[in-house]
């Protein structure tokens, strides 16, 4: 009865996702990433791009090189931008991921791309965010 | 029991929670805080909600007060509660293990009540976007419940003789 009452709870939850979740525009976007280091240093790019999540639009990058550790549920998690590395079990910090002013729901594998989105990459310490970018 | 005995014991209890917290941290959403929750709380009662508060406040100056803290300041004081809830009726440690399991599975749908401040839709899309997680949360917290509740439980009465 219990087994059967969680089975369905997490069939019910899936499904929520799976029809709500949001889906990545087809065809041609216009985006912008900038990428703000630790001492407030900043690069930008911008790509047009037919790819559907963040992660291919900033392999399309020139001149952005980026990697972390990867699972097959979570997707890509950066760690490190540009020989800049921000990893929470070493550094204390991490890569922050904005769209426009928000912290994204989704990491990069999973990010859906509209056009005209601009993306921010922060290196944050722990203790650092507020609540605002 | 003293007054100093007890604030000796709910500060190891409070490191012992924080310790768990910092612990698993690179695991996502793989946790004992609601397991170390839940027995506290069946072992000790009401005294489990000072300890938690003590807890989240550590847990805001480790992490920074963001808006993810203002829902701690509510998720696991309900967690407690319910374990609470589920003492006084003399309840099973498998009980336990569902009430963790389906703690789990509402875990995102609790925080994202503070993102109302900003929509509806803010919250809406916040709760969605984290389901897969809160599914790994919830089957997680089955299995760490059901394989460690009743040692935890266990330990917790041994080294707490005159609680209660």
């Amino acid at each position: 009865m219990a087994a059967a009452a969680v089975v369905l709870a997490a069939a019910i939850l899936l499904l929520f996702y799976f029809a709500f979740r949001p889906s990545a525009q087809a065809g041609a976007k216009h985006i912008s990433l900038e990428v703000v280091d630790a001492s407030g240093g900043s690069a930008f790019w911008e790509a047009d791009t037919d790819a559907s999540y963040l992660e291919q639009a900033m392999e399309e990058m020139d001149g952005l090189s980026f990697s972390g550790s990867r699972t097959e549920a979570f997707g890509l998690m950066v760690l490190t931008i540009n020989d800049i590395t921000a990893d929470p079990q070493t550094d204390g910090a991490y890569w922050a991921l904005y769209l426009e002013d928000t912290p994204c729901s989704y990491g990069v594998s999973s990010q859906p791309l509209e056009d005209g989105q601009n993306y921010r990459f922060v290196y944050e310490r722990f203790g650092d965010w507020d609540g605002e970018s | 029991m003293s007054a100093a005995r007890r604030i000796a014991e709910d500060g190891l209890l409070v490191a012992l929670l924080f310790a768990a917290q910092v612990g698993l941290a690179f695991l996502p959403n793989v946790e004992l805080v609601s397991l170390l929750v839940m027995a506290y709380a069946r072992q000790l009662g009401r005294r489990v909600f000072s300890i938690l508060m003590v807890f989240i406040l550590l847990e805001g100056l480790l992490y920074g007060f963001g808006i993810w803290w203002v829902s701690y300041l509510y998720v696991w004081p309900i967690l407690a509660g319910l374990s609470i809830l589920l003492r006084k009726a003399g309840a099973s440690p498998f009980a336990y293990g569902v009430l963790s399991c389906f703690f789990g599975f509402s875990f995102g749908f609790l925080c994202a009540l503070p993102y109302l401040a900003g929509g509806p839709a803010a919250a809406f899309s916040w709760w969605i976007a984290g389901i897969p997680f809160d599914v790994v949360h919830g089957i997680s917290n089955l299995v760490l419940a059901l394989a460690l509740f009743c040692p935890v439980c266990r330990v917790l009465q041994q080294i707490g003789s005159g609680w209660q």
